[in-house]
């Protein structure tokens, strides 16, 4: 009786682990849609475009080897509010993206400090979520809601 | 040639013979003098010939400064390119405007130095955007064949007009030491929304826009590059930018943005 609840127990602390294991793997976002779904929000001060994809990497000095996807979309240069959905290639390939995201904060921050003040709290306030090797950002007037949005994001890719 | 019947030649013949051939050879010399002096005479008519027409042009070609001095402003003249071509090897150096005409990945083939808020002070000093070193260095790292500056609207609110002409002006030179054959444009500032006008943020009204205008104009003619006038291709009937720009009611859209790439292509472009 003894072994077979150990036994018991084992297998149901093993069906537990890959169970969590596999959470984090199946994740799956359309990065065309979630941008377009973010980017649809009342939060922005004015309306954002989509970038040429050659031209958000440049922007965000990301090399391409380094995405699978991606949906970037900004507004002029008067604002800096902007959402991007990336899919990296792995792992690594999203912390190097997670990485070129903080480069860019920075640098917004320091370009807007002159330029533009009131914008900076939007940067300080920006939202960046990583889901396995999904990164998304957004940078709007409203992060409550923005990141709100991105959590409804997983929950509707991934509950299908 | 007469003969004995021993094949020996009589002396009166053997004196007419070498009297022939005194005469042949005489007549054949004659001939050779004759030819040597038809080709004596040809070579010094060459040779004259060609002393007065290098002469004529030795004395009487017009000296370059002429040329250069009879043209204050270069006429907007149409260059041999094609539109397809017309951004390859090209640069935009400038303020924010710069930073929305290469979001827009309308000219992906072209170099852009632009940072938000960049004046003729600050490029000097402040890299583009991503940049490492100071724009106006980094724009004279390659030589480009056009070079286009967007400056004035950060300049709006600068009370010395004399400056901003002197400062552009050094911009220019720099650029012009490092790149000797660049064609170089420097751009009108482009109006705004009447809403905007009436915000006057940071001087920037249409009234003010205009008086600039002038100013960069000026530094065209007197450092001889050309004039883009932007702001005579999106201006409506009111002297404002129309309200569908969007956004603050200054800087481009998408749509402006191709406006603008258009009326450069088509404008400088000779078909």
């Amino acid at each position: 009786m003894k072994k077979r609840s150990i036994i018991v127990l084992i297998s149901v602390l093993v069906c537990l682990l890959v169970m969590g294991g596999c959470g984090g793997q199946n994740v799956t976002l359309d990065t065309e849609a979630a941008a377009e779904t973010l980017t649809a929000l009342d939060i922005f001060d004015e309306p954002l475009e989509k970038m040429d994809n050659d031209v958000a990497r440049k922007l965000y000095q990301v090399e391409e080897d380094t995405v699978k996807n991606m949906a970037v979309y900004t507004g002029t240069a008067a604002v800096v509010d902007e959402v991007s959905v990336w899919e990296a290639k792995d792992a690594a390939a999203a912390t190097k993206i997670e990485e070129a995201i903080k480069s860019r904060i920075e640098s917004q921050k320091t370009s807007y400090a002159s330029y533009r003040p009131e914008e900076v709290p939007k940067l300080e306030n920006a939202v960046t979520v990583r889901r396995g090797n999904y990164v998304v950002f957004c940078v709007s007037k409203d992060s409550g809601q923005a990141s709100a949005a991105i959590e409804a994001l997983w929950q509707s890719n991934n509950s299908k | 040639m007469r003969t004995y019947g021993n094949g020996k030649r009589s002396g009166r013949y053997i004196s007419e013979e070498m009297s022939y051939r005194a005469k042949r050879r005489a007549r054949r010399r004659r001939r050779r003098q004759i030819r040597d002096r038809v080709i004596v005479c040809f070579i010094l008519a060459l040779l004259a010939g060609g002393l007065c027409f290098g002469g004529y042009h030795l004395f009487h070609r017009k000296p370059a400064e002429d040329t250069v001095a009879t043209a204050s402003v270069p006429a907007i003249t149409k260059e041999p390119d094609t539109k397809e071509n017309f951004f390859q090897n090209t640069a935009f150096i400038g303020n924010s405007f710069v930073n929305d005409l290469e979001d827009s990945g309308l000219i992906k083939e072209a170099d852009f130095f632009g940072r938000v808020g960049l004046n003729l002070d600050s490029v000097m000093e402040l890299p583009a955007r991503n940049g490492d070193i100071p724009a106006a260095d980094a724009v004279c790292q390659k030589q480009y064949k056009r070079v286009f500056m967007v400056f004035g609207e950060n300049e709006l609110g600068w009370r010395e007009p004399e400056v901003f002409v002197s400062k552009y002006s050094d911009l220019i030179q720099k650029v012009k030491a490092s790149m000797p054959d660049v064609k170089i444009y420097v751009q009108s500032v482009t109006p705004v929304t009447a809403k905007a006008s009436e915000n006057a943020r940071f001087g920037v009204t249409n009234e003010n826009i205009v008086d600039i205008n002038g100013l960069i104009r000026r530094v065209a003619e007197e450092n001889q590059v050309y004039y883009a006038d932007l702001h005579s291709a999106v201006v409506n009937e009111y002297g404002c930018l129309p309200d569908d720009v969007g956004g603050d009611g200054v800087h481009f859209n998408q749509k402006y943005c191709q406006i603008w790439v258009d009326y450069l292509r088509d404008t400088f472009t000779e078909e």
